[in-house]
């Protein structure tokens, strides 16, 4: 899976460059994760513009991601296709991560008490 | 990844009677020949008929009852056959799946659950999701084990664009 990161301030900012996380990706995805985020970003921004769809292998990779971070540092999701939303939404799970309409919403200081 | 010998191109062979409205599907068990069986499934509704929401969902589905067989009934092996019979009857599409892998844990469909509000982000669960989506969009859901073959059954609701 190619992930692109970038330090932006207090935030660390992954680019997700694949079309879809799903269970023919998930496990690559997780290794990959683990790998861009040993920085000490207190703020992990995925942006997701470029992933079309995912499904509960991606979502649970994400969930691991989110463990792997702990309680001291947090991942937020940015930019999600509709079809995301739609997985987000079905397993409640956008109630219990952060997600941002886009990248510059989600690094403006107002975001960061959120 | 299922071996290279297994990832043939032409393992979708639909069957197609869309006068009838019923079509039969059978692919291996593998990732990528559950994506083109999809995509197979989709084709066959006809074009600013169906909302895109509703498209997403059958796709989302899809996706997780067929993964459900690739990795759990027959566990990542990348050998076996998946039957998959269509019909089309307004309002949705009613769907017939067979596969000869491993049955359901207890001989049930599990019911998933989802994110947990009570709960931290890093607290969650990391599986379960799946068949708690494929509950909420599926509906006359139903599993059975019979002579040897798990049968899957359920109707996905399509409205009008």
């Amino acid at each position: 899976m190619n992930l692109r990161s970038e330090t932006r301030g207090i935030c660390l900012v992954v680019t997700v460059d694949a079309d879809r996380i799903d269970a023919a990706t998930a496990v690559q995805f997780k290794d990959d994760m683990r790998r861009a985020v040993t920085d000490t970003a207190e703020r992990v921004l995925l942006d997701l513009s470029a992933v079309d769809s995912i499904d509960s292998s991606g979502l649970g990779a994400i969930v691991s991601v989110m463990k792997y971070l702990g309680a001291d540092r947090r991942l937020e999701l940015v930019s999600l296709s509709q079809k995301v939303q739609t997985v987000f939404r079905l397993t409640r799970m956008d109630a219990v991560i952060t997600i941002h309409e886009n990248l510059e919403r989600a690094v403006e200081p107002a975001a960061r008490a959120s | 990844m299922p071996p290279e010998n297994h990832a043939r191109q032409d393992t979708v062979r639909a069957s197609a009677a869309v006068a009838d409205s019923r079509i039969e599907i059978s692919f291996e068990a593998t990732n990528p020949a559950a994506r083109r069986a999809i995509r197979s499934i989709i084709g066959q509704v006809e074009p600013g008929t169906v909302s895109q929401e509703d498209i997403d969902v059958l796709e989302i589905a899809l996706a997780e009852v067929f993964n459900n067989i690739v990795e759990h009934a027959y566990q990542d092996t990348g050998r076996g056959q998946v039957d998959v019979a269509v019909e089309m009857r307004t309002p949705g599409m009613h769907f017939t799946i067979w596969d000869d892998g491993e049955p359901m844990p207890a001989g049930r469909l599990p019911g998933g659950a989802p994110a947990d509000p009570s709960l931290d982000a890093h607290e969650q669960a990391e599986g379960g999701y799946g068949l708690f989506m494929i509950r909420q969009l599926a509906r006359k859901l139903r599993y059975e084990r019979t002579e040897g073959r798990n049968r899957l059954s359920f109707r996905i609701k399509l409205s009008s664009a």
